[in-house]
C-alpha cells in the first residue's frame, strides 16, 4: 500500500491533532506537572524574602499535585530585573512573584526602558496585610513632635534616613513629608530598612520613616522614640494617629507584598494559584510565625487582589508627578 | 553572663545538634574549597533543610557551615592560587609562592592553625564586648566607612613593594570598574551599556574566579609542568612545623584577630577588608617587608586570623540591629527570622542562650575543619604535583560551573571568562592583581559613604574631623603613611653612623 504525500500530511495531521486535543485539557488538570519559580525582587534575608520564602511551603501544600515552589532572588536593579523578567515569561503558571505595591510602580515610572508593565501582569493576592508607616527619632531626639518637626523646618531642612530614590521609604518619607509641611532633604543609599533606622538612631539624620513593624522593634531608651503613626486609627497608645495630625490621606501611604504571574495568564491557572495563596496567608503556623515575629496578621480577604492593586495605583498616580520630580 | 555562656555551651551537646554542627561544618569545607562558592550559597542552599529543626539546631548547621568555610577557602587559596572566598585573595599573596616553593604542608598548618586561634580569639573578644556591642556599632557611621575604605585604599601601596606604580595602575583599574552599575544614592545607573546584569555593577564572585582560577589556568597550561617546581618525589612535609610557626606568631595572630574583630563589628565594610588590612599592617610592622609576596608564611598567618576573628564578630551588627556586615550574614539573617528570631536590639536579651550557643558553634566548627584541613593537607597537596595539562581543564570547568551555581546566571560565566583574560594579562606583565580587587571592593564603599558623609554635613569636609571615632582614624591613616617613611629615615640615620663610627674605628 502507498500513500501520496498529500495523504500522508492529512493523516500525519489529523493524528497530531488527536494527540494534541486530548493533552490540551489534560495539560490544564495536571498542573503544576513541574516546580514553580517564585520570584524575590530582593536579596536573601530581606523582609520580602522572608514572607515569600515562608509562604512558598504553605502554597505548595495547596496546590493539585506536589511540586516544589522555589524561590529565586532577583535583586538585580533595585528589583527592576525581575519585574522585566516576570513581563517576559511565558504565561504557563511555572513562574510567580512578589513585588512591592506602589513601590514598584515608581520603578516602573524610571526605568521605561526595561519595558515591563505592572498594570498587565496577574495579580494573585497579597501576602499578609499591607504595613503602614511611623515616624520616629532618636531617643534622645529634642523633637518630640510632628509639630516640633514642623518648626524646625522653618530654620532648616530637617533630615530623612531612607533608601535610593526609587525605595519605598524613600517615596513614603517625600509624600508625607509634603502632606505634613515639612521642609526636608533625605539622606538616600542606605540598603534596607534595619540600615536607615540604624542610621537614624546614630545620628546620620534627625528623623525616619519607616513601616510600623520594622520602626516599632527599635523602640526604646537606647533606640528609637516614635512620635506619629502614619495609621487612619493608631494602634500605639498615647501615639498621634494620621487623624490627630489632621491628614488623614498619611494613612493611604501603605507597602503591600504583592504576589502576581505573568500577564496573560490562562484564568483555571489563575484560580489554582490565587486559591493556594488565599488558604496559605489563612494557615494558622503562618499566622503563628507571622505573630512570632510581631506582624499584626490580619490577611486580605480573597479576591481583593485586582481591587488592591488599583487602588494603590491611584495612590500612586495622585503623587506620581511630586516623586518622578523629585 | 558565664552560666549564660555554659547554658549556650550545654544546648550544643545534644545529639541531633552536634550531628547537624558536624554536618555544616563539612558542607562548609567543601563548599569553601571550591573557587566562587562560599558560605552564603551553602546557607542559602541549606536555608528550606532546616524548616523542619529546632531553632538551636538550625542555628548549629549555620554556625558549622559559617566555621568550616575559611578553611576550605585557604586550602584552595594556597594550592591552586584560587581564592575559595574573597577574602583568601589575601591568602594567595603568600600561600601560593609557598605552594610553589614546594612548602605547601608548611602553608596549609599555619593556615589551620592560624584560623583555630584567630576563630578562638575572636570568641573571646565578642563574648567581652557583647555587652556594649551596640554602642560599639553606633560609633560607625559613613564617615567612619568611608575613613576605613580609604585607608584600605591607601594601603593598597603597601602590599606591592617595588610595584607601587603598577599597583596605583591597577588600584585606578579597579575603582573604574567598581562605578559600573546602579548608584543607590542618586538612584541613577552609570555604564551599563544597556545590560541589565551589569545594573548591580561587576558581581564580585565571578570576577575573581575569572581573575584567580581562569587567569592561573591559563598562564599555568601555557607554561606548561607543575605547580611545585621541585622533585615528584619530594614528600610533602612542614605540616608540624606550619601548625607551631603560628604559635611563634603571636603578635602577627593577635593582630590580625584584632583587626577581624573590629571590622567584623562594624558592618558596612566586610571580610576581605579585613584580611587586606591585617596583611598590609603585618606587612608595615615586619622586620623584612621585601620577602612578603614571595612566600612569607606570616602573611598566610595574618590573613587567616582575620577571617575567621571576624565571623564572630560579624554576629554583633546582624543580631543587635539585623545589619548584615556581607551577603553571608544577610542569608543568615533570613534564617533567624523563619526561625522565629526577630534580630533587633531585643535579640541580645531574649535570645541569650541560642546566642551563646550559635558563637560555640562557630567556634568549634572553626578548629574541627581545621583539624580536618590538616589530614587532608597530604593528598590535597599533591595537586601541586599532578601535571597542569591535566589540573587546568578539570579546575576551569569546576570553576566556570561554580560561578554558574553563585546565582544560576550564564553572564557570571561570560564575566569570569572576561576577567580571566584580564587576569593573564596582568600575570604575563607582572601587575598587581590584589589591588584591582582591593580597589574593586572599596570603590563602592567608598563612594556611597563619601556621598552619606556630604548630605549629612552640607557638603562639609568638618565631619571626617568633628567625629571622635572619625578623628580617630584619620590620625591612623596620616601615621600609616608617615610610619615607612619616619622609620626608613631612623633607620638610614642609624646606618649611616654605624658607617660613620667604622671608618673612624
Amino acid at each position: 500500500m502507498r500513500f501520496t504525500r498529500r495523504e500522508l500530511l492529512t493523516a500525519s495531521s489529523g493524528a497530531g491533532l488527536a494527540l494534541a486535543l486530548p493533552r490540551r485539557s489534560y495539560a490544564a488538570s495536571a498542573y503544576p506537572e513541574k516546580n514553580i519559580t517564585f520570584i524575590i525582587p530582593y536579596g536573601a534575608g530581606g523582609g520580602f524574602d522572608i514572607f515569600a520564602r515562608a509562604i512558598a511551603p504553605a502554597m505548595e501544600k495547596r496546590l493539585p499535585h506536589p511540586v516544589n515552589i522555589v524561590p529565586m532572588n532577583i535583586p538585580t536593579g533595585g528589583g527592576g530585573r525581575a519585574m522585566a523578567q516576570m513581563q517576559r515569561t511565558r504565561p504557563d503558571g511555572y513562574m510567580i512573584g512578589v513585588f512591592p505595591i506602589p513601590g514598584a510602580l515608581i520603578l516602573q515610572e524610571e526605568q521605561d526602558a526595561r519595558g515591563f508593565n505592572l498594570y498587565e501582569f496577574t495579580w494573585l493576592g497579597s501576602i499578609g496585610p499591607g504595613d503602614t508607616y511611623a515616624i520616629g527619632v532618636r531617643a534622645d531626639s529634642p523633637i518630640r513632635s510632628v509639630a516640633d518637626m514642623q518648626e524646625l523646618s522653618k530654620t532648616r531642612q530637617v533630615s530623612f534616613t531612607c533608601t535610593g530614590p526609587d525605595g519605598t521609604s524613600y517615596m513614603a518619607s517625600v509624600i508625607a513629608c509634603n502632606l505634613l509641611g515639612i521642609n526636608a532633604k533625605y539622606i538616600t543609599g542606605y540598603a534596607g530598612s534595619n540600615d536607615y533606622i540604624v542610621a537614624a538612631m546614630r545620628g546620620d539624620g534627625d528623623a525616619v520613616i519607616a513601616a510600623n513593624t520594622s520602626l516599632r522593634r527599635f523602640q526604646g531608651p537606647d533606640g528609637i522614640r516614635i512620635i506619629a503613626t502614619l495609621e487612619k486609627e493608631s494602634t500605639l497608645p498615647g501615639i498621634p494617629d494620621a487623624t490627630d495630625l489632621g491628614q488623614p490621606d498619611l494613612g493611604l501611604i501603605t507597602i503591600e507584598r504583592m504576589v502576581a504571574g505573568p500577564p496573560g495568564l490562562p484564568a483555571d491557572l489563575k484560580a489554582i494559584l490565587t486559591n493556594a495563596l488565599d488558604e496559605a496567608v489563612r494557615d494558622p503556623h503562618i499566622a503563628a510565625w507571622a505573630t512570632s515575629i510581631g506582624v499584626p496578621w490580619a490577611p486580605n480577604p480573597p479576591g481583593r487582589a485586582d481591587a488592591i492593586f488599583r487602588e494603590q495605583a491611584a495612590f500612586f498616580e495622585q503623587w506620581k508627578g511630586l516623586l518622578v520630580e523629585s | 553572663m558565664l552560666d549564660l555562656w555554659f547554658t549556650g555551651f550545654l544546648s550544643l551537646l545534644e545529639p541531633q545538634v552536634l550531628l547537624f554542627l558536624m554536618l555544616g561544618m563539612i558542607i562548609g569545607l567543601f563548599v569553601g574549597v571550591l573557587p566562587g562558592l562560599g558560605g552564603t550559597t551553602a546557607l542559602a542552599l541549606l536555608t528550606p533543610v532546616t524548616f523542619g529543626l529546632e531553632p538551636i539546631t538550625a542555628l548549629a548547621l549555620a554556625g558549622g557551615v559559617m566555621g568550616g568555610t575559611p578553611m576550605g577557602g585557604a586550602v584552595t587559596a594556597i594550592l591552586l592560587n584560587t581564592p575559595g572566598q574573597t577574602a583568601n585573595a589575601v591568602t594567595c599573596l603568600d600561600g601560593y609562592p609557598l605552594a610553589q616553593q614546594g612548602k605547601a604542608g608548611l602553608a596549609i598548618g599555619a593556615a589551620a592553625s592560624a584560623n583555630a586561634l584567630g576563630g578562638i580569639l575572636g570568641t573571646v573578644s565578642v563574648l567581652v564586648i557583647l555587652p556594649i556591642a551596640t554602642q560599639i556599632v553606633l560609633l560607625f557611621g559613613p564617615p567612619e566607612f568611608f575613613l576605613i575604605a580609604l585607608l584600605g585604599l591607601a594601603l593598597v601601596a603597601t602590599t606591592s613593594r617595588g610595584k607601587m606604580l603598577r599597583a596605583l595602575v591597577t588600584g585606578a583599574l579597579g575603582l573604574m570598574i567598581a562605578s559600573i552599575g546602579y548608584n543607590a544614592v542618586t538612584g541613577t545607573e552609570r555604564f551599563t551599556m544597556g545590560v541589565e546584569y551589569l545594573w548591580d555593577g561587576i558581581h564580585l564572585a565571578p570576577a575573581l574566579v575569572g581573575l584567580f582560577a581562569i587567569a592561573e589556568m591559563i598562564n599555568l597550561s601555557i607554561k606548561g609542568g607543575t605547580i611545585a617546581k621541585v622533585d615528584e618525589n619530594m614528600k610533602i612535609e612542614g605540616l608540624g612545623d606550619g601548625l607551631l610557626e603560628t604559635f611563634r606568631q603571636w603578635p602577627t595572630v593577635l593582630r590580625g584577630s584584632l583587626i577581624g574583630t573590629l571590622v567584623g563589628a562594624t558592618p558596612g565594610v566586610g571580610v576581605t577588608v579585613a584580611s587586606f588590612l591585617s596583611y598590609s599592617m603585618t606587612v608595615q610592622a615586619s622586620k623584612d617587608p621585601e620577602s612578603f609576596g614571595k612566600g612569607n608564611i606570616k602573611g598566610v598567618i595574618a590573613t587567616e586570623a582575620a577571617i575567621n576573628a571576624k565571623d564572630g564578630a560579624a554576629l554583633i551588627p546582624t543580631l543587635a540591629f539585623g545589619l548584615p556586615g556581607g551577603a553571608e550574614m544577610a542569608v543568615f539573617l533570613g534564617l533567624l527570622v523563619l526561625h522565629g528570631m526577630q534580630p533587633g536590639p531585643l535579640m541580645l536579651i531574649n535570645n541569650q542562650v541560642e546566642i551563646y550557643g550559635l558563637i560555640w558553634a562557630l567556634t568549634a566548627s572553626c578548629i574541627v575543619a581545621s583539624f580536618i584541613g590538616l589530614l587532608l593537607a597530604r593528598p590535597l597537596a599533591k595537586l601541586t604535583y599532578v601535571d597542569t595539562q591535566l589540573l587546568a581543564p578539570l579546575i576551569i570547568v569546576i570553576s566556570l560551573v561554580g560561578s554558574y551555581a553563585i546565582d544560576l546566571t550564564i553572564e557570571n560565566v561570560v564575566l569570569s571568562m572576561v576577567f580571566g583574560l584580564i587576569g593573564y594579562l596582568m600575570i604575563r606583565f607582572d601587575y598587581p592583581r590584589i589591588t584591582l580587587v582591593i580597589a574593586l571592593v572599596l570603590g563602592e564603599i567608598a563612594e556611597r559613604n563619601y556621598h552619606q558623609s556630604m548630605l549629612i554635613s552640607d557638603d562639609s569636609w568638618s565631619v571626617f574631623l568633628t567625629r571622635t571615632t572619625s578623628l580617630v582614624l584619620v590620625i591612623g591613616i596620616v601615621s600609616s603613611f608617615l610610619y615607612p617613611v619616619l622609620s626608613s629615615m631612623v633607620r638610614k640615620r642609624i646606618r649611616a653612623r654605624k658607617a660613620a663610627m667604622e671608618v673612624r674605628s
